[in-house]
């Protein structure tokens, strides 16, 4: 309609408007295409952790952030067996193979683990292998050796023996330069030799090498080597959707509902209107957190709640007053008399003519609900398995991440949901001073 | 049309005497409403809280395990074999069950709740205890209380003040350096308290390290007062200075635009041509006719902040209610969250008492009304 | 010869806004002088009242260009600083009357103070003083001084207006300014303040300016009257040679237009709009309605004087010193309008009717009946115009409403074409609803602001059934034909804001008109018009009425609509029907005594009317919660019979053929 086409076109001369658009179609682009690129399940899935995350580092901060500072602290490294060159002597019975690891390392800070990934196959006979490991400067540090299963790892730096042998932690000591009082980085070529014999002549070993680093990424890892990028990138669409479905919830029901008290007056009007005052004592969040609590910390059952709640919500009371004017006003009255029913007057005469004043009401209200919904997992209610800024930001403030200096583990959210926060509330300022006849005139 | 021939002056008592009269009925009306509404929030809140019978559950759950416990624990019982003391268990369920009345229907047992948690009877805790030992959840919830009250009330009337004194002067400034900050900054409050919260904690308590980042009082607490109340100033002032950021700006902003409405309305015009002072015009002629709406608005915002205080003093680990519901969670400590929702909703329903109270004074239309 | 009081030079006043600069005061000079009344009557959006607002230095925010000298008693208080201003000449020596809404007193702070406060605050009276004054102003213009301590919304609108002329009299002021002050009252109220106003002036010799669209209200205080056009004054004379013989055309038409109660004559429509405030045309703004425009009508009239004190901003007097005769004007007379005879089947046939409306508390405990419509009979024949007339709260709109079947009666029955009213199912209520159309007050808020042209009157079409589109499209056109509004495809696209008042009432009509109903209700359907506009609408109601043999309910407050627009008369009064004749015979020979004070009250415009007082009755209309038991007129009746009009309710009777009145005054004796 013209009218619509005409205040929308008024916005362009409100530069806040126009900068709360670009956020919010910045952030509507970022959902479709996480969406697109990773379906619901797998986030879901990877979401879950284990052992699909085992060599991504914990708690690692975003590489650029430190570049940004002028850092150089190591990127993860993993070796595969499959670019080395295997030397392979074969013997009656099986084989022995000699695995060359190599890697240049030349950050300057020591990487945060190491292990090694063993994958044997086709063995009748578990084979038995032996790490070997060659620094820059042509030392030799046996790690020892043991008999190997199917899938195994040799967790480097947690063998406490060699920690002990080394008197510093085993990612330290093993990259460390010798001789000085505070450890510091031995650059160079590091070899690490597996030496494996296969009982076997079809038995087959592989094994990556994978050398921690301590930043990841664009978003950085949690504490459980989760890539905090799955989790920012489909909270977006995760915040928008409930934010968007919780505001439409609300305000269509509760407009509908108001229109419906208004128009038909009477018991009808006061039962809605003493509905209304007894929600508003009955405190949101804390009922959330009793259902939550009770039942299930479901995102669906969370947003059924706020609807439900949000129906009666005080705002039922600011479209009654807004409404019962509009109820007494000649052309509702011109209406009935030419024979409009009581649904086609709710619908097609009350609602529309309050809606331009509701629009700015309501695109303020998406992130109060994108908010909410942070909140409630911030208390340790967020959904279970659902990916979210508010699941990140618990993650974050559980594992004390401000105390430990994980900035960017809170940060990055925080800096999403405000992001959100702003680029609605940008636009419903600007179309409330559009739409909004009262203050046009001001 | 016929003047009286005695033009009387009513004295100012008389007034006076009718106001006080009106007052007391709207009082007595209110608290009548307000009885009625927190009876029926609480009764809904205990049937959110039975739905499907996931407390009766619980419960019995409990019962069953406290039970087992004591005749696993007993030794004259030690003698029966498994089946005879999995009877003897049975028995001393079913013995409680009747005594608390579970075999009874829900809908007789919800009254009796009812009628016990408008009287604070809250039940007692399964875990949780209060400071002095005490198991009962409203010895453990009125602990909490003054904690949160002294927050959120502090805050609360700061930023409610604050802003109306400014707003009124913007829209006597009306489009000056400061209006335009405030119009631009104003889409800052979509962010809750707690979030501001963060921030704050991040760059007041480890970046530059001068305000604490949470608790209520220096841990020991001080012995002497001047040194308990400073210490707890200190504690309150990043959480008051997050609600004050998350709000402060919205509230100006909206009165501001509130002031400027209603300062072209017809009376404004006429005390303008009338030859009175500004000043007088503000208070008397643009802010008395709208301290009802300004209210209500405030009360809106309290009613939001009494919930937000949940999260907020999670995050600055502030000892109140919403600390307490964090912590009863952790513990599925069922009884201590319905508790606080009572409590809350006796809260909330309080506040609207006290401002439907001042609505009464600020407003005679409101005063009036409620008398005819 | 003495100063003049107040004397204004060149004043100017522009605003800007979104569209564009408004000019609404372009160059005005004028005077008043001490004990005079000065009229500046104009039509809506003409400036007049942004004249006030300059004269006070109220003004809004968005003013563009302010300029000019206006001299109080010789000085010049534009020239005065703001604070000078507030403390030496606001209220002190010029005060003003709004238009007394429900808005122009503070809802919160007691009316006795709000009185007395310029005291305290400009002359530092203590409280006590001034409110004792207070009181005396109160009693002056007729409050009586127990309201000093209530409440704006314990007061009635006739009294809210008489509370806001005490505050402008409260300091004696030379000048008092006067913004439609009665325009939004009942005749019987406008009257009595009208009345007060006269005898102010003759016992305080204040000097007033009166700012008004109404012709009638303006003659009954006139000295002298200013014309406005357009954010100029045309026409500037005194009230006898103004009401007499107006000099300007457009004065000329306007006293044409005016309906009146004692005429024969039937009033005219001016043609045209008034211009854009933010588009003058250049040359004289009169000109594109003005059946005299000649050539030299392009430039831009200088005003000519007639006489001393007394000019006209016209050409057509330019020459006169030559040939010592104006140039004539040239009118085309306006065809009269034809009345066809009493038809004798009854379309409608009201019994007993009763519309009571439940007072509640909370929703659910009843707290009492408002009387709306309280015992009506009457008849409406097939093609006749009926007029129901009376003061607003007498319950015609609600028996409007009730004809209209959107309030269903309480106790007796409306039969339609045969057809019992509550015993309609929702179908036939529905069927029924297209049988009669509903006409409007306020043709914008009749309208559905956020539906074009088109859709608001394809909406009755779309209700009743009318699917195929290329029949609605055709439907409208006829019906925006038949109220004139052609082009159509100029109109259709089009929202409601973006047309005149008298376009939009023509669309309702039109509206009205589209589901070929039997029966029209047209409730105060000119009375938010201008004065122009009015004549135009009701004529064409009158028109398509007798074109389509339309019964037409015509509702109002005002007797002198009536005359050439109704066939039958029905008075209310407190929610009965009182005295009921045709129009000729009810307006010429009023029975009833409240009648006979409406008829009284309303004025036809007349330099004499300022000299009298008229005879009104007092008291406030009857409350219809709790009306008074018998006659409902007997508490304000001066012929009241003690015993008998206060107990019994008074039949209806007879006193002159076909001439009803219910009335113990005309019981046989």
């Amino acid at each position: 309609m013209r009218y619509w086409s005409e205040r929308l076109w008024e916005l362009r001369r409100y530069p806040s408007a126009l900068l709360g658009m670009v956020i919010i179609l910045c952030l509507v682009g970022l959902s479709i295409v996480t969406v697109i690129a990773m379906p619901y399940d797998e986030a879901l899935d990877r979401w879950r952790g284990g052992d699909y995350w085992r060599m991504h580092p914990r708690n690692a901060e975003p590489a650029w952030l430190d570049r940004l500072q002028g850092g150089n602290k190591p990127k993860t490294l993993i070796i595969s067996s499959l670019d080395a060159e295997t030397e392979s002597v074969a013997f009656t019975g099986g084989k022995r193979l000699k695995i060359p690891l190599h890697f240049d390392y030349d950050f300057s800070e020591f990487p945060s683990e190491i292990n090694l990934f063993l994958k044997a196959e086709k063995h009748t006979r578990e084979p038995f292998a032996r790490l070997t490991w060659h620094t820059p400067d042509r030392r030799e540090i046996p790690l020892g050796g043991r008999r190997v299963s199917a899938s195994d790892r040799f967790s480097l730096s947690q063998d406490w023996a060699l920690q002990r042998r080394l008197g510093l932690l085993p990612q330290v000591g093993l990259l460390a330069r010798p001789g000085t009082d505070s450890p510091e980085v031995l650059p160079g070529r590091y070899t690490l030799v597996l030496d494996a014999v296969l009982f076997d002549e079809a038995a087959e070993i592989t094994a990556d090498l994978v050398v921690y680093g301590r930043v990841h990424g664009i978003a950085g890892t949690d504490h459980q080597r989760r890539d905090l990028l799955l989790a920012l990138l489909w909270g977006t669409p995760i915040a928008l959707a409930f934010g968007l479905l919780a505001a439409v919830g609300t305000t269509l029901t509760t407009l509908v509902i108001a229109a419906t008290g208004v128009w038909f007056g009477g018991r009808l009007d006061a039962a809605i209107q003493r509905l209304t005052e007894i929600n508003m004592i009955l405190p949101l969040l804390p009922i959330l957190v009793m259902v939550g609590t009770l039942y299930s910390t479901s995102i669906w059952l969370m947003l059924g709640v706020v609807v439900l709640l949000g129906i009666f919500s005080a705002s039922a009371k600011m479209y009654r007053a807004m409404l019962l004017p509009i109820r007494e006003s000649p052309y509702i009255q011109a209406a009935q008399a030419y024979g409009a029913s009581n649904s086609r007057i709710i619908l097609h005469y009350l609602v529309p003519r309050i809606l331009p004043v509701l629009i700015p009401t309501f695109v303020t209200l998406i992130p109060a609900f994108v908010f909410l919904e942070a909140s409630l997992a911030v208390l340790g209610l967020g959904d279970p398995v659902l990916p979210t800024w508010g699941k990140v930001l618990n993650d974050a403030q559980n594992e004390s991440a401000l105390y430990n200096h994980y900035y960017y583990w809170v940060l990055a959210p925080a800096l999403l949901l405000m992001l959100t926060g702003l680029g609605f509330a940008l636009l419903g300022f600007a179309l409330d001073r559009v739409f909004n006849p009262r203050l046009r005139r001001i | 049309m016929n003047p009286s021939k005695n033009p009387s002056i009513p004295k100012k008592a008389e007034g006076l005497l009718r106001d006080l009269k009106l007052m007391l009925l709207l009082t007595g009306k209110r608290i009548i409403a307000l009885v009625l509404m927190v009876l029926i929030g609480v009764y809904l809140t205990i049937l959110i809280a039975n739905m499907g019978g996931r407390v009766d559950e619980l419960r019995l759950v409990q019962i069953r395990s406290e039970i087992s416990e004591a005749v696993r624990g007993d030794l004259s019982f030690r003698e029966l074999d498994s089946e005879e003391r999995n009877q003897l268990i049975q028995r001393r369920v079913d013995l409680e069950v009747r005594r608390l009345n579970l075999d009874r229907p829900f809908l007789l047992r919800s009254f009796n709740y009812l009628y016990r948690a408008m009287r604070l009877d809250l039940g007692r805790a399964e875990q949780m205890h209060s400071d002095m030992g005490s198991r009962e959840v409203h010895a453990i919830i009125l602990e909490r209380l003054p904690a949160t009250l002294l927050l959120f009330g502090t805050a609360n009337l700061l930023i409610f003040f604050l802003s109306v004194y400014i707003a009124l002067w913007l829209s006597r400034h009306y489009g000056s350096l400061l209006d335009r900050i405030v119009i631009v900054l104003a889409p800052t409050s979509a962010a809750p308290a707690w979030f501001y919260g963060i921030f704050l904690i991040l760059f007041f308590a480890f970046l530059v390290p001068i305000l604490p980042s949470g608790g209520m009082v220096r841990a020991p607490p001080p012995e002497d007062n001047w040194n308990y109340t400073l210490s707890v100033l200190k504690h309150m002032a990043l959480p008051v200075l997050a609600m004050l950021l998350s709000q402060i700006f919205i509230s100006i902003y909206s009165w501001r635009t509130f002031f400027l409405i209603h300062s072209s309305e017809d009376y404004v015009e006429l005390a303008r041509a009338k030859g009175l002072p500004s000043r007088m015009i503000e208070r008397r002629y643009i802010l008395r006719p709208t301290l009802a709406p300004v209210i209500t608005s405030f009360m809106l915002m309290l009613i939001s902040m009494w919930s937000g205080a949940i999260i907020l003093e999670r995050t600055f680990s502030w000892p109140g209610l919403g600390t307490l519901i964090f912590q009863a969670i952790g513990h599925h400590d069922t009884p201590v969250i319905i508790g606080s929702v009572v409590i809350f909703a006796y809260l909330l329903a309080f506040s609207i008492l006290v401002l439907d109270i001042i609505y009464g004074i600020v407003d005679p239309r409101v005063r009036i009304g409620a008398a005819q | 010869m003495t100063e003049p009081l107040l004397k204004v030079e060149d004043l100017r006043l522009a605003y800007q806004t979104e569209r564009g600069i408004v000019t609404a005061v372009d160059g005005l000079n004028f005077e008043i002088r001490r004990n005079e009344a000065l009229v500046i009557l104009g039509e809506s959006g003409c400036g007049k009242s942004s004249l006030a607002k300059a004269l006070l230095r109220v003004l809004p925010r968005n003013v563009n260009h302010y300029s000019g000298r206006v001299l109080l008693d010789g000085v010049d208080i534009m020239a005065l600083d703001p604070e000078r201003f507030r403390q030496d000449v606001q209220w002190l020596r010029i005060s003003l009357v709004m238009q007394a809404s429900m808005n122009a007193l503070n809802p919160v702070v007691r009316v006795g103070e709000q009185v007395a406060e310029p005291l305290w605050v400009h002359r530092g009276w203590s409280r006590q003083k001034a409110m004792t004054r207070a009181g005396e102003v109160f009693e002056l213009v007729g409050v009586s001084g127990d309201f000093l301590r209530r409440y704006p919304f314990e007061l009635s609108g006739g009294m809210r207006q008489r509370v806001v002329l005490a505050m402008a009299l409260v300091a004696e002021p030379k000048l008092v300014i006067m913004d439609e002050p009665t325009s939004a009252l009942d005749v019987l109220t406008q009257a009595g303040i009208m009345n007060r106003l006269k005898r102010i002036k003759r016992e305080l010799g204040t000097s007033f300016m009166l700012i008004t669209h109404d012709v009638a209200t303006s003659s009954e205080i006139a000295d002298r009257v200013a014309l406005m056009y357009a954010g100029q004054i045309v026409e500037l004379g005194s009230a006898a040679q103004f009401f007499a013989n107006p000099a300007h055309p457009y004065g000329r038409l306007l006293m044409d237009s005016v309906p009146r109660l004692h005429q024969t004559r039937q009033p005219d429509h001016i043609p045209g709009q008034p211009p854009n405030l933010m588009l003058l045309p250049s040359g004289c703004r009169f000109a594109d309605r003005c059946p005299a425009r000649f050539d030299r009508c392009d430039e831009d009239p200088l005003p000519q004087s007639l006489s001393e004190r007394n000019e006209v901003r016209c050409w057509l007097y330019a020459d006169r010193a030559e040939t010592g005769k104006p140039r004539e004007l040239h009118k085309t007379p306006t065809p009269v309008l034809e009345t066809r005879p009493l038809s004798k089947e009854v379309l409608v046939a009201v019994q007993d009717l009763h519309t009571w409306f439940e007072l509640r508390q909370w929703g659910f405990i009843r707290a009492g009946y408002v009387r709306a419509v309280n015992g009506v009979n009457f008849h409406l024949y097939r093609g006749e115009a009926v007029a129901f007339v009376g003061e607003s709260g007498c319950g015609k709109s609600s028996l409007a409403r009730t004809l209209l079947g959107l309030h269903p009666p309480t106790r007796g029955e409306v039969v339609f074409e045969g057809h019992h009213l509550d015993a309609l199912n929702k179908h036939e209520l529905k069927q029924y609803r297209a049988r009669v159309g509903y006409v409007q007050q306020d043709p914008y808020g009749a309208l559905p602001p956020f539906m074009t042209i088109r859709r608001a009157l394809s909406e009755p079409l779309i209700i009743h059934g009318v699917r195929d589109r290329k029949e609605r499209e055709a439907r409208i056109r006829a019906a925006l034909e038949e109220v004139r509004l052609s082009p159509a495809d100029d109109y259709l696209p089009k929202f409601p804001h973006m047309l005149s008042g008298g376009q939009q009432q023509r669309v309702v009509i039109a509206r009205s008109l589209i589901l070929q109903p039997a029966m029209i209700i047209a409730d105060e359907p000119v009375s938010m018009l201008d004065a122009s506009v009015r004549v135009e609408i009701l004529r064409l109601l009158r028109t398509i009425q007798n074109k389509r043999e339309l019964t037409l309910a015509f509702i109002t407050h005002d007797l002198s609509t009536v005359r050439h627009f109704a066939d039958r008369i029905f008075v209310m009064y407190g929610g009965r029907i009182v005295e009921a004749a045709t129009v000729d015979d009810l307006l010429d020979f009023p029975q009833h005594p409240y009648t006979q004070a409406l008829v009284a009250a309303t004025a036809d415009p007349d330099a004499e009317n300022a000299a009298q007082e008229r005879e009104l009755p007092g008291g406030e209309p009857p409350s219809l919660l709790h009306p008074p038991t018998g006659c409902h007129f007997h508490p304000r009746c001066p012929h009241a019979i003690k015993g008998l009009c206060d107990v019994e309710e008074p039949p209806e009777l007879e006193p002159r053929t076909g001439h009803y009145s219910a009335c113990w005054l005309h019981r046989e004796p």
